[in-house]
């Protein structure tokens, strides 16, 4: 056997030289694979560490291979390119912020703000000896606010630093010339008076409220409804036939009857401002400053927000937000409007415990930075590799790696437990949920579907006793807000489904169909995103409710879809119902999700009680006071059918322990783990 | 992909020898039978050889049976694809997916238990019966083979016949066309073709019969080949040159005489594509852009080698459908390439 | 003859242009785009800042208007950045292309040398049955899917079987190797043994079933039948006389299975956690990366056009029987 392994590998190897010369000198003339070549030869190998220890970290999906803190993306990525550098703070096991490359503190201000003081340790040095000042901070907040950066992650526009939108539009008067615009756009399209040119365009841009898409709720057709309205003389004057002019005879019926129903002033003061936006842009420079934004000296600077934000300290003191401190000299100084020369190094250099010493054969290695501001790192290289999901576990078991993040399944974790490895479970800041369409779906029709819901047995047939509980509100129970007493709002029951879809209009016919007044089926559709096998703790659930709505009557459609695929159906609106989860949840703010303004609002949910609740909690103190106004706010939820809560579930970490040194791993929590102290962390022997 | 490869290498069918082995003149060529007394059709020749060859009677009786698993095996089978068991909690009684929905309220799904008297193969993830997917998700995959193979074969004689008879611009737009849908790669085709079925809102029932139109829409291009090629070769054939002489008419020589010429050569084609049709569709389900769930298919039910636990804990999950699908496109490749040994006769020496 | 290659090639041409087209219209028409994919989890996105975003991608254009954008680019060799990876896609693919192109040649070496020889000899023994049980053998690959060998292979050789081969990536990550080294080599040819198989056995067929029904034919032909008579012995009969027609389909294959090369495998790739164009395309298909999936897929395109244009030729050069025009 041995000998025969042996002398396959080596017949192996050589025809892999064989192969490998030839793709290297037989296709030079293109220069795709000239530089194939070269890529190929640029191995980290030369790399010095300061010990031959070598740890190896496992992510179970490709690299995104953008290298740079800017642009820096996914989970994985971010993994190994937060080790090069050192942000202000960092999260502690309890969720709060403490102090690491530098501080910040706050203090409200008069005029309803709050300005930030950031300071950063003494004597920190990047890796290629310049020292780190507060420039290096400022730096990431100009890149980040410039208007090329727009739309990528961490861009501050969104924000409440001062100046930034002065500085982004590229005009100082920005504030006073939306105002204008506001009250301009609020008598120009002020539904009383708007005129037919502008309700016209209206209906276009909307297809009438989307009314169009469909057909007259009477059941008639639409040169009938148009007939009904009194408008028969210009029915006959047109061609009927031709879509347009239907459409557009329609709109003037709609314009003259029913004129102030229509929301025109949402509609048209949002296209007035991107109208703006997009003028402002092709023009010169103006604004080269961020007025918010103030060095005090090479230590330390200040940052104004214009209103109080929860949130705000977090946003400018972590990597995941403004708080990385990146080298000005290195990456080169900002050009307004271009800052493409800056996103597009790949060649991370930091401050932080770990070096970049390069890519390849889907590998990133670091070496330890001995000049690290806390301490010289323990392990010479870290390493991470990508290895598919299904072989985490074998690959810890088998030696091959040492800390890696398998699945949190029932088999998982059996099987580790029978491997005699270690592992944490770690609850997951966020929940599963089933969310829907309020404006495909009746509210009935909602509350019949949630009572389809058998979730229970799903959650514990995925996960089993241990790994994830159901949950009963929509809201993660790691969270002290969360009302710990709720019990089920709709329990799972045929009966009462069939009695919301009757309340609804539904009515089974001889067939046994649901069918509606006009004798359309009940048909819904569910997107999950089960990577077209099932493989999702919530899908048993939905298969369960698919044969109860087929018994009933109706058609349930499971679209068992990719992620993105999944992401688009939500967005554009064309699901009823989808299935997620929430994750990095960290407070107990919904707004953007249930308010009508939230960026997240995918259900199209408007209810002025639910704003009034939400703007309420952000702003209530004391917790006792907030856990009631939640608890009332997530009951209203229930009642809505926002979301249906599914279950709560951990994380798992898991050690190889016969080469990690299990002393120096920290204990975990949803917001701490070894990747915060990585310079820390040894191996054995 | 892998298996796809196959797809791709078909330059040949221009030139290749088969077109020339099936001239008629061939068919008269009767030394095959031994004993020569008796005069033989050349289907009846075929059929003939056909069953003289072990490998392929072998693969024929195991289709027949396989057929017979999927098709009239659930008449006899109480469970349907899709419905889940679970059990009491209490008492560990089973509870159907049909049961109060108190009881179910208190359940547990009865999520990959091993084969036991009331399911034979045991039951899935999702606490389906193992047995009675195996059964519809065979009919599944077997008739996406069938009904892509028809189309492909329709539009690919319709339209290798248009390019090979009229020759011309026809000839040219056929092929161009021909040239571009096989110069597309397979699988980001199939995967941007099925995010697009999803987002128009087709349901997963429904999902998988839009694949097959699609596969077929893809797949004529090496008919469409073949045909072409054949009829090229033919009409320069003696036979043919005496049917323009005596005033045949064109659709007449078409139907009559072109068409029969080149069908031995499209079944032993068209045998061979179910199989790698069937693998196609185990490939494209192991993606997730194949038959949806929770409908079954065997590609769809074998995905589940990637787990390793699985692979280790519950065979009863795995090797059915994985041996299901093997016997089934062994059992086409045998049948197929004994029509093409029994058809071909050139391949002498029996 | 060289009228007939600038025909050719002038068709390809128009080809790969209706490929291009077609391709983009297909990616372009995906239900969600790239920004609405990437950005789906931010919390403070607006849709201005989405639609500036996908200005700056050149998303905001209309299917025609960005084709065309695109064409006039790409004719200038400028094929864009990858909007995953944000980086040219010329980069992207080509620290991709060197290990698919590695593995595919590889395993095609390994087809040729094995197919090859088993179907000159199961023609020799026809109906025989060594001829039985390779023909088995061959059907056995071409009728396994190829994810269904690879997991065999990893249960077999992995963790939970005999435990002698890695199941996932291209080297040891625990060993640090200084320059190219025979150790680097062996590591990887250690990584690669089972991808490698798997790509050989379900390919393999095809070379032996045209090998065989090949051989048969000429071993039957008149020829072959007056060298037997006249003496020459069987194997030089076999080598010399009957093989070498073979060969000729054979070298015109070779040439049609060029975009195999590149093409990498989807699923085998991701199986064995290998950084190669399948995994690449899977990528960019599923994210919507429209300058790369163009990229990649017009590439493979080429490479099937010419593979085509060459097999063509090449069979033209080989028999003198066919004649170009």
């Amino acid at each position: 056997m041995n000998f025969f392994k042996r002398t396959c590998t080596l017949l192996l190897a050589a025809l892999l030289v064989f192969s490998l010369a030839a793709c290297n000198s037989g296709t030079s003339s293109t220069p795709d694979q000239s530089q194939a070549g070269d890529t190929q030869g640029d191995t980290p190998d030369n790399a010095t560490a300061s010990n031959d220890k070598v740890l190896v970290v496992a992510v179970d999906a490709t690299f995104e291979e953008k290298w740079n803190p800017f642009i820096v993306e996914s989970a994985y990525d971010h993994q190994a390119v937060d080790q090069v550098f050192t942000p202000i703070c960092q999260l502690n096991l309890r969720n709060e912020l403490v102090p690491y490359g530098g501080n910040i503190t706050a203090e409200e201000t008069d005029d309803g703000g709050v300005l930030y003081t950031v300071t950063i340790n003494e004597g920190m040095k990047f890796t290629d000896g310049e020292p780190v000042t507060i420039d290096d901070y400022i730096y990431g907040i100009y890149v980040r606010s410039d208007p090329s950066y727009a739309g990528r992650p961490g861009s501050t526009l969104g924000g409440f630093i001062e100046g930034v939108p002065e500085y982004f539009y590229d005009n100082a008067n920005y504030s006073d010339d939306i105002a204008a615009l506001e009250e301009e756009v609020a008598k120009r399209y002020d539904p009383a008076n708007v005129t037919f040119e502008d309700f016209l365009e209206y209906a276009k841009a909307t297809n009438l409220d989307g009314w169009w898409d469909g057909d007259p709720e009477s059941g008639e057709d639409w040169p009938g409804y148009i007939d009904g309205e009194g408008f028969g003389e210009d029915l006959a004057a047109i061609d009927a036939t031709n879509a347009d002019q239907l459409f557009e005879l329609l709109a003037k019926v709609e314009y003259e009857n029913y004129g102030e129903y229509y929301d025109t002033l949402t509609w048209g003061s949002e296209k007035a401002k991107s109208d703006y936006a997009l003028s402002n842009l092709s023009e010169g420079v103006d604004v080269t400053e961020i007025s918010g934004v103030t060095r005090i000296d090479d230590l330390t600077c200040t940052v104004k927000f214009t209103t109080i934000s929860i949130t705000g300290d977090r946003e400018l003191a972590l990597n995941n937000g403004l708080g990385n401190l990146i080298p000005e000299h290195y990456y080169g100084a900002v050009t307004k409007g271009d800052v493409s020369s800056i996103i597009a190094n790949m060649e991370p250099m930091g401050s932080g415990p770990y070096k970049w010493a390069g890519f390849a054969d889907n590998i990133i290695t670091c070496t330890a930075n001995d000049e690290f501001f806390m301490a010289a790192p323990k392990i010479g290289t870290v390493r991470w590799q990508y290895i598919p999901q299904p072989d985490i576990v074998t690959s810890l078991a088998s030696g091959a790696i040492d800390i890696a993040n398998p699945s949190s399944s029932k088999a998982n974790v059996e099987e580790l437990t029978a491997l005699g490895l270690e592992f944490a479970l770690i609850d997951n800041a966020g929940y599963g949920y089933m969310a829907m369409n309020t404006e495909r779906v009746p509210l009935e029709v909602r509350k019949g579907y949630f009572s389809l819901m058998n979730r229970a047995p799903t959650v514990e047939g995925y996960y089993g006793p241990d790994l994830a509980q159901v949950i009963e509100r929509p809201m993660t129970t790691t969270l002290a807000e969360y009302p710990i007493d709720a019990t089920a709002y709709y329990t799972y029951s045929r009966d009462e489904a069939l009695k919301y879809f009757e309340q609804a209009g539904y009515t089974q016919d001889a067939s046994g169909k649901l069918v509606d007044a006009t004798g359309k089926q009940l048909v819904l559709n569910t997107y999950i995103g089960g990577s077209g096998e099932g493989d999702h703790p919530a899908y048993a659930m939905l298969v369960q409710a698919a044969e109860d709505m087929a018994a009933l009557g109706g058609e349930l459609q499971i679209q068992d879809v990719e992620f993105g695929v999944l992401q688009g159906a939500m967005n554009d609106g064309t699901a009823d119902a989808w299935i997620m989860a929430w994750g990095s949840v960290y407070d107990c703010d919904k707004s953007t999700q249930f308010h009508s303004t939230g960026g997240q609002n995918r259900y199209n949910f408007s209810n002025q009680k639910m704003d009034d609740l939400l703007d309420e909690i952000v702003q209530t103190i004391d917790l006792e006071e907030r856990r009631a106004l939640v608890a009332e706010m997530l009951d209203f939820a229930m009642d809505q059918c926002l979301e249906m809560p599914i279950y709560q579930r951990k994380n798992m970490l898991a050690y190889n322990s016969t080469t990690v040194d299990m002393n120096t791993i920290p204990e975990a929590s949803a917001s701490y783990d070894y990747n915060q102290v990585l310079w820390q962390v040894d191996l054995l022997g | 992909m892998d298996n796809t490869t196959v797809k791709n290498r078909q330059p040949f069918d221009d030139y290749g020898s088969m077109e020339e082995a099936m001239a008629p003149e061939s068919f008269r060529e009767d030394k095959d039978t031994d004993e020569g007394q008796l005069f033989l059709t050349p289907w009846q020749m075929i059929i003939r050889r056909f069953f003289q060859n072990k490998l392929a009677v072998i693969g024929l009786v195991a289709l027949v049976v396989m057929f017979l698993f999927c098709f009239a095996g659930p008449l006899f089978y109480p469970y349907s694809e899709t419905e889940q068991f679970y059990f009491d909690k209490d008492t560990g009684e089973e509870l159907r997916a049909d049961s109060d929905s108190e009881a179910l309220v208190s359940s547990i799904l009865q999520s990959m238990i091993p084969p036991s008297k009331t399911h034979i193969l045991g039951t899935t993830k999702l606490g389906q019966d193992m047995l009675s997917r195996l059964m519809y998700g065979g009919r599944v995959s077997l008739i996406v083979g069938f009904v892509v193979v028809l189309l492909e074969l329709v539009l690919g004689i319709i339209l290798g016949g248009l390019a090979g008879y009229y020759g011309k611009w026809v000839d040219g737009v056929v092929m161009r066309l021909v040239d571009i849908i096989s110069s597309i790669p397979f699988m980001p085709l199939m995967l941007l073709i099925s995010a697009l079925m999803i987002s128009m809102g087709i349901s997963p029932r429904y999902k998988i019969y839009v694949t097959m139109v699609l596969l077929g829409l893809i797949f004529w291009t090496t008919v469409a080949r073949m045909v072409r090629g054949s009829i090229l070769s033919l009409r320069e054939m003696e036979f043919m040159q005496a049917a323009d002489a005596v005033g045949i008419r064109p659709r007449n020589k078409i139907f009559r005489h072109l068409i029969p010429n080149t069908l031995p050569n499209l079944i032993v084609t068209a045998t061979l594509s179910l199989g790698s049709i069937i693998l196609m569709e185990s490939t494209m389900s192991f993606l997730g852009v194949g038959v949806g769930l929770p409908f079954a298919s065997w590609g769809n039910m074998v995905s589940l080698v990637n787990d390793n636990l699985v692979m280790r804990d519950f065979p009863n999950l795995w090797v059915p459908p994985g041996l299901c699908i093997l016997v089934t496109v062994l059992a086409f490749n045998f049948v197929g390439d004994g029509l093409r040994d029994a058809t071909d006769p050139k391949m002498k020496g029996r | 003859m060289r009228q007939y290659i600038i025909r050719r090639v002038l068709i390809s041409l128009l080809v790969l242009l209706g490929v291009s087209m077609l391709l983009y219209a297909l990616v372009r028409s995906m239900p969600a785009d790239f920004v609405t994919i990437s950005t789906s989890t931010s919390t403070r996105m607006t849709d201005e800042m989405r639609d500036a975003l996908r200005a700056s991608y050149g998303l905001d254009k209309s299917i025609p208007a960005g084709y065309v954008n695109w064409l006039i680019k790409a004719l200038q060799g400028d094929l864009g950045n990858s909007l995953i990876h944000a980086r040219p896609v010329t980069e992207v693919i080509s620290g991709k292309i060197g290990i698919t192109f590695g593995i595919s040649a590889l395993a095609l070496l390994f087809e040729l040398l094995i197919g090859i020889p088993l179907g000159i000899l199961a023609a020799r023994k026809r109906n025989t049955a060594t001829d039985y049980t390779i023909t088995i053998f061959v059907f056995l690959g071409i009728s396994v899917p190829s994810f269904f060998l690879a997991a065999l292979l990893k249960y077999w050789f992995g963790f939970y079987g005999l435990n002698i081969l890695p199941t996932a990536g291209l080297v040891d990550a625990r060993a640090i190797y200084n320059g190219f080294s025979i150790a680097k080599l062996l590591d990887y040819a250690r990584h690669l043994i089972m991808p490698i198989t798997v790509f050989t056995f379900v390919s393999m067929g095809e070379w032996l079933r045209y090998t065989r029904s090949n051989m048969i034919e000429t071993i039957g032909s008149d020829y072959v039948r007056t060298a037997r008579a006249k003496g020459v012995p069987e194997h030089k009969v076999i080598y010399s006389h009957a093989f070498r027609n073979t060969l000729i389909p054979i070298v015109t294959l070779l040439g049609a299975s060029l975009p195999s090369l590149f093409s990498g495998a989807i699923i085998t790739e991701n199986l064995f956690g290998i950084p190669g164009m399948g995994s690449m395309l899977l990528e960019a298909s599923q994210k919507g990366d429209v300058p790369l999936l163009m990229a990649a897929c017009m590439f493979l395109a080429v490479c099937t056009v010419v593979g085509y244009l060459i097999s063509d030729i090449l069979y033209a050069v080989v028999d003198p029987r066919i004649r170009l025009s």
